[in-house]
Order: C-alpha cells, then structure tokens, then sequence
C-alpha cells in the first residue's frame, strides 16, 4: 500500500513539474518577444521619427514618406500613428490623415479586412475609420456582420467616426443577436455616434420589443438631451410598467423641462415604489420647477428613509421656502429622524461648498 | 525674436507626444528638456530656472495638479508659467487646474500650432 502511496505521490510531483516548466517556458517566451517587439519599435522611431515629424510639418507629398518606409516595418508605423491619431486634432491630424487616405495604405487596410487574422483585420478596421467615403462605409457594414467581439465592437467604433448613423438600426440589431454583449458594451460602443442618431432611435422606441435595447436608447436620448423623444418616452413611462425602463425615462425628464414632463414628475413623486419616487425627486431636482415646491417639501415626510433622503437634499437651494422648512428642521431639537436628516444634509452640502 | 533661448520644461508620461512637442518647439528655436514623470522635476526647476513648463495632468508618481500645487507653494520657482495638457474638458477640471495658478489649460486631442501660439502668448505675460 505504502509503495503504491509513494509512486501516486512521486507521478504527481513529476506532472507538477512538468507543468511549472511548460509555464515558466510560456512566461519566458512571451516577455522575450515583447521585448524584441519593443526593441524593434524603439529602433523603428529612432530611425523613422524624423521623417514623420518633418512631413508632418512640411509640403512632402504623404505617398512619397510611405513609399520609403519598408512592408514589414508597416506594424510599427500603425502603432506609432495610434498616439498620435488619438490626441492630434487641426492640420496636425489632417496630415496624419492624407498618410492613410492618400497613399497605397488605403488599399492596404481595404485589403487586409479579408485576412484571417483578425488582429489584422482590427488593424485595418481601426485606420479605415480615417477614410470618409461611402466604399468604405459599405466594407465596415460588411464586417459588423463578423461573429468576433472585437471586430464587431471597432467596427462601431469607426462607423460612429465616420458619423455612418444611418447604420444605427442595423447595429442595434445586430447587437441584440450577440448574447456577450451587455446593455452597458452596447451604449459604451453607441455613444460614440454624435446626436444625429437621436431621430432613428426616437422611432425605434414605437417599435423595439427588447427591455435592454430600450434602456440603451432612453439612455442615449438622456445623455444628448434630445427633447423631441419626449412624447415617446411619455409612453413608455406610463404604458410600461417595468421598473428600470419607468426610472431612466424620469432621468430623461430631468433633462427636458415642459409641461407635460413636470406633471408626469408630479404623478410619479407619489409612485408606490420608493426607488422610482426617489428618481422622481430627483429629476425634480435637475429641472429645478418650482411649480413642484410643496410636492418635494412633503417628501421629506415619506416613510422610507431613501426618500426622506433625497428630499432634503433637493430642498437645499431648490427654492427659498424649501430651503427655509429644510432649516426648520435641522433646528427641530425634536430628535426626530426628519431633523437628523436635514441636519446632516445641510453639513454635507456646506462642506462640498466650501471645498 | 525673444522667444530665442528660451527654455521650456515638458512633464508628460506619453514618449510619442512628447518626442513631437519637442520637435516642434526645437524647430521653433526653443531650449527643450523633457521628465516622463514629476518625480525629480522640482529639484531641477530649483537648479535650472525654466521659462515655462508643460504638464501633462493625468501622469504615474505625482498627477500635474499635485506637481502645479507644489511649483506654486514653492516661493524659488511659483513664477514660473504652468501650461496643462489634458484630456479633460471637463470644465471642473479646467477650473482645478487654473485656480491652482496655471498659466493656460489645453485639452487633449491638441494641435501643436496652437499650443505654440499658447506658449508664446504665455511668454509674451
């Protein structure tokens, strides 16, 4: 039995050992090639800076900087463009730009959309964003078609660039089908459109059936202040039902001051449920009605504590007489839980002030 | 022909950016020398008197608001005109940064000729 025993122990620790090589292997061989790739990226830019800084502020024509620069150096070139892509802007990136729209870069990446390797395929999908005409629009449709995270996630991203808004729907679509998507990857990718998308989504909201994608969009229309949703929103905050969707149509009114917002605010400060009175109130807040005055002072009165909580907060500098009963209460010697709250409130905002 | 000679201290933790305001103001005739970080940056301000500097805000070690603060609390070298480079546009922001006494507030994506042209405002003060 004792030998058995042994020989169990002694193949163990010989796989453990075998293990702990391949990983110290695996280890060693990745940092080897990072430090060959940054060791050729240094030699990249010790060699080929100058020649980019001098064209970038010169008359060089762009095909005749890229002509010297060799194929298999191209990677080094992509990556150091990126920096400067992503925080240039006026002629600076004009320039950056004519290197990729007007030089054999342009085929190059059209090219590589249909590689196998999709970090190439990313690559090309990144500097296509740069190329603003409708062959390239129509290339970037194709690839949203792609099963592949990444690729689905830069090709919005360089649509939203190239301001290709009319794709919006077939996005939103094609998102919903991705189940690793979560509602919050898809406003991630989306926001980065400008508000030009906000009319294609305010027609959406008549038609879309998925709680997430609707969320994603009054999100959106909450983030442009696009007030022309508003009736749509109406409609889904009163026919709905559904918590989360009634709680971010209110945010959404706290951005869009009219009558018909205010009295939905008025309606839904007296909601059965204290988390959907607590975004009305605060939507109150934002929008600062103060037609709203007594609805929002009596709230300090609520029975749940959430609610008492976020009252007193709007009172303070919502109005003169909110303002005035919030200072009656911080100086009720009552002890009762309304003073405490008022009390802490007022300290908490005079910190923030003085700070 | 007074912005000759003149030296400017760039503190920003991106090489590339770095490389190319560098470029760009040797080209213009300034004296240049760069930090990746705001770690030994005072102690050479002390020593070597700049005529402006250029902080990034968002940096490893000590972030340019803390760096800003220290230049200013620091009687030797508060003169010295600060231009923040950031990618917040946040107003707050902005306002942190000039109340604590810079000189200017760039954001980030940038152009060079404008930041030029801030710079020799600023020197111009």
């Amino acid at each position: 039995m004792a030998t058995g025993y042994n020989f169990f122990i002694l193949i163990a620790l010989f796989i453990l050992l075998i293990f702990a090589y391949f990983f110290m292997t695996c280890v060693l061989t990745i940092r080897l090639i990072n430090h060959i790739r940054n060791k050729q990226q240094e030699k990249f830019i010790s060699k080929w800076q100058d020649h980019i800084f001098g064209y970038l502020y010169s008359n060089l024509n762009p095909q005749e900087l890229i002509s010297r620069i060799p194929k298999n150096k191209y990677k080094y070139l992509f990556s150091y463009l990126r920096t400067f892509l992503f925080n240039l802007k006026g002629d600076d990136l004009d320039r950056l730009k004519q290197l990729i729209t007007e030089t054999s870069l342009r085929e190059y990446f059209i090219n590589k959309l249909n590689k196998h390797s999709r970090k190439k395929q990313v690559e090309a999908i990144y500097f296509l964003r740069f190329i603003n005409t409708e062959e390239v629009v129509d290339l970037l449709v194709k690839t949203l078609k792609a099963p592949n995270e990444l690729i689905f996630r830069t090709t919005v991203e360089s649509l939203a660039y190239l301001s290709a808004y009319k794709n919006i729907n077939l996005i939103l679509d094609l998102s919903k089908k991705r189940k690793y998507l979560t509602k919050e990857s898809i406003l991630s990718m989306i926001i980065k459109f400008d508000q030009s998308i906000c009319p294609i989504l305010t027609k959406r909201l008549e038609t879309e059936k998925s709680t997430d994608i609707i969320l994603v969009i009054i999100t959106l229309l909450w983030h442009f202040k696009y007030a022309d949703a508003l009736k749509n929103i109406l409609n889904i905050l009163f026919y709905s039902g559904n918590k989360d969707l009634i709680i971010e149509s209110i945010r959404y009114l706290g951005e869009v001051e009219n009558l018909d917002s205010v009295n939905a605010l008025r309606f839904f400060l007296s909601h059965s449920k204290p988390e959907i009175r607590v975004a009305a109130i605060q939507a109150v807040g934002k929008i600062g009605d103060t037609s709203l005055e007594e609805n929002i002072i009596i709230k300090i009165l609520d029975p749940e504590l959430e609610v008492k909580i976020e009252a007193a907060k709007t009172m303070y500098k919502f109005s003169n007489k909110s303002e005035y009963k919030l200072l009656e209460y911080a100086n009720n010697p009552s002890g009762q839980i309304e003073s405490i709250i008022a009390k802490r409130i007022i300290m908490e905002k005079r910190i923030l002030e003085n700070d | 022909m007074t912005r000759k000679n003149k030296n400017i201290v760039i503190i920003e933790d991106d090489e590339g950016i770095t490389r190319l305001i560098k470029f760009k103001l040797v080209k213009e005739g300034y004296d240049v020398k760069s930090f990746l970080n705001g770690e030994k940056v005072i102690e050479y301000l002390i020593r070597d008197t700049p005529d402006l500097i250029i902080s990034d805000v968002m940096m490893p070690v000590i972030d340019g608001l803390t760096l800003l603060k220290e230049i200013k609390a620091n009687s030797r070298i508060s003169d010295i005109p600060v231009i923040m480079l950031s990618t917040h546009s946040h107003e707050s922001a902005i306002l942190e940064c000039l109340r604590a006494g810079a000189a200017d507030y760039i954001t980030k994506p940038f152009s060079t000729t404008e930041l030029l042209l801030r710079i020799q405002k600023t020197l111009l003060k």
